[in-house]
């Protein structure tokens, strides 16, 4: 007998029970791989004030997939569904609340953001896209916002495929705060873009959140607040078009507040904008021929 | 390793070490100078994720798992899919190989790929770095030399040389470098100017074939061309225009031009199985069943549709085989392009089987 090996019975019952189960919440950071190394996965971030609605999208997301189909995308299963049920559970409290309600996002240490992640199967490609989807918090947004330094923090965004900023319309309806509520997003897209953790290679959707309270509004004020927004986009396009060439926008109203528009209004717009992949980059004129080219079939290129 | 490795190793691990950069690194580097070239072609179906030769399958993770014990074995499909696409795209930037195979895994790499919407590919960036060595390729293969100065050494005899045997055998050593310099700078130069001329010739030839408006193939004016599949005709017939590899200069609008001339819009769609259901048996050129036009879609399900009885039956081993939807709905610019593609990587293969 080897008198080395002394084990308890115990104790190698214990070490034999220690086995960790995937809780099926959020995924952390370091659990990401998991699902990226299975299959193509597409990272979203979403980012935006506090009660901007981006929880609130999660939520309804989940909820509508639970009812059926959106556009062309079946549910095709997700590894954090508690995480989603968690976030629509407020919601679908009888609490006697006006209005529906989201848990609110965490401030949380830029290591430890976590992330939801689905399956959706494209009817028409015939093919299941992975979906990894974080909601960076109000708080932390604050902090990016003020500071590129903070920025440099997330370098996760840098590997985002899109990264959708929301802005909130019941926000900019407000003639006292649009003003604020507009500057903060452009803030954080110019930190995002000093520290260089947005660039050509992620798509950015500003998504126009509530839009219940544009389409509510009258007929007056209507002009005056879709003429706001046009002033958004233009100031975003003129500044950043340049370092980011694949923007663009959308509007959703996750839970109206009216029938004018339906319940996960522009859902499936964003949902589309998450498909697109990356177009290939031709490469036309290669610098070689620029200065050692003197033969006129080759010029045809440069025009 | 490829400059771009941690870039792409970033899609599948966000917290890259350098512990295991290093790992991954030996293991890219032992598979380029250990496979032999038809394996390293075999892992374009690894890097697309179709259903490939399962020993190779097993021997290329073999090596990731000898650098790193903890490298999975389960569950890691799509880290072994950016795996494939790292060595190929290391091997083509400094893999010790001919360059011919370089060619031909990226033109493989490229008619595989099948631009344009058969099915969505997270690999974009890899598909770039192939496309980006093809087009410099191209035109480094295009650029033509000038003849090189000959230079022949001035040789200065001594008066007394005929008394002197070493100071002879000396001179006549720098005679006979002299000798070998001319014959080789001859030769050098000759064969610039054969290039050269294949350039112009080949220049030439497809400015003909535009201005002349007819197709070579079917011996028909272009505005009478009634064949149902004018983007396949037309894709071959540049293709045999094409000496060096790859895409002649100005390739997208000499395509946009042909193909506005036979009355086809460039960034029209129709669906890809209706497109190879049109096309007449008699104009299908040069499909061949070897195991090239495995990286082939078109010639692949033309070949498959020639075989099959009915116009379905060819669907399903054409999707299973590329993971696509033969009913999605294709450009006929990127479908001529892709033809082109395929007529090239062929044509590049039976030049080097000889």
């Amino acid at each position: 007998m080897n008198d080395d090996i002394k084990l308890e019975p115990e104790e190698s019952y214990k070490e034999s029970t220690d086995i960790r189960l995937y809780s099926g919440t959020d995924c952390k950071l370091s659990e990401i791989s998991m699902v990226m190394k299975k299959k193509p996965t597409k990272l979203i971030i979403l980012a935006g004030p506090a009660n901007s609605g981006k929880t609130t999208l999660l939520a309804t997301l989940n909820d509508t997939f639970q009812k059926g189909p959106l556009s062309d995308y079946l549910f095709a299963g997700s590894r954090t569904l508690p995480g989603f049920e968690r976030r629509s559970h407020l919601s679908r409290m009888v609490s006697g609340n006006l209005e529906s309600t989201t848990e609110r996002t965490k401030i949380v240490l830029p290591s430890d953001i976590s992330f939801l992640h689905i399956d959706l199967y494209s009817v028409s490609t015939e093919t299941i896209i992975s979906y990894l989807i974080s909601d960076i918090s109000g708080e932390n947004f604050k902090q990016m916002r003020d500071s590129s330094e903070e920025c440099l923090q997330y370098s996760i965004i840098k590997r985002a495929d899109h990264f959708s900023l929301f802005f909130d319309c019941k926000e900019l309806v407000d003639n006292e705060n649009r003003n604020e509520a507009k500057m903060n997003g452009l803030l954080l897209l110019r930190s995002c873009v000093e520290a260089g953790i947005l660039n050509g290679s992620n798509f950015i959707e500003i998504v126009f959140s509530k839009w219940d309270f544009i389409a509510n509004s009258e007929d007056q004020e209507k002009i005056q607040h879709l003429e706001f927004i046009e002033s958004i986009k233009r100031e975003i396009n003129k500044r950043f078009s340049q370092k980011l060439p694949n923007i663009s926008f959308i509007n959703i109203a996750c839970r109206p507040q009216s029938e004018i528009l339906n319940d996960g209004y522009g859902l499936n717009d964003i949902v589309e904008q998450w498909t697109i992949r990356k177009p290939l980059i031709i490469q036309s004129v290669p610098d070689l021929f620029e200065e050692k080219n003197s033969r006129a079939f080759l010029k045809f290129n440069f025009q | 390793m490829h400059r771009f490795f941690s870039d792409w190793y970033r899609i599948v691990e966000f917290n890259i070490t350098d512990e295991i950069y290093k790992k991954r690194e030996n293991a890219v580097k032992k598979i380029i100078s250990d496979l032999d070239e038809e394996s390293l072609l075999k892992l374009i179906s690894i890097l697309f994720g179709f259903s490939t030769d399962e020993a190779l399958y097993n021997t290329f993770i073999a090596y990731f798992r000898d650098e790193d014990n903890l490298f999975k074995s389960i569950n890691n499909d799509f880290e072994i899919r950016i795996l494939a696409g790292c060595v190929l795209a290391s091997l083509i930037v400094d893999g010790d190989i001919d360059e011919n195979y370089k060619d031909l895994i990226s033109l493989a790499v490229l008619t595989t790929f099948f631009e344009n919407n058969c099915r969505p590919c997270p690999l974009s960036g890899f598909i770039e770095e192939f496309n980006k060595y093809l087009w410099n390729r191209s035109r480094e293969l295009r650029i033509i030399k000038k003849p090189e100065e000959l230079r022949v050494q001035k040789l200065e005899f001594q008066e007394n040389v005929s008394n002197n045997w070493s100071q002879a055998a000396a001179q006549f050593d720098l005679l006979k470098k002299s000798n070998n310099y001319l014959i080789n700078k001859i030769n050098d130069n000759q064969q610039r100017l054969i290039e050269s001329f294949q350039i112009f010739s080949e220049e030439l030839n497809v400015c003909w074939w535009i201005i002349g408006g007819s197709s070579n193939l079917l011996k028909k004016e272009f505005s009478k061309l009634k064949s149902s599949s004018p983007e396949i005709i037309l894709a071959k017939e540049l293709a045999n225009f094409t000496e060096f590899n790859v895409f002649p200069p100005v390739f997208d609008s000499i395509l946009r031009k042909v193909l506005s001339m036979v009355g086809v819009k460039y960034s029209g769609k129709q669906v890809f199985a209706e497109m190879i259901n049109n096309v007449p048996e008699k104009e299908i050129f040069l499909i061949k069943d070897r195991y090239i036009i495995n990286y082939c879609p078109i010639h692949y399900a033309l070949n498959k549709a020639i075989e099959s009885d009915d116009n379905s039956s060819w669907l399903a081993p054409v999707k299973k085989m590329f993971n696509m939807n033969p009913n999605a709905l294709i450009e006929c610019g990127s479908l001529t392009k892709q033809f082109y593609l395929e007529s090239l990587l062929i044509k590049l293969d039976s030049k080097m089987q000889g």
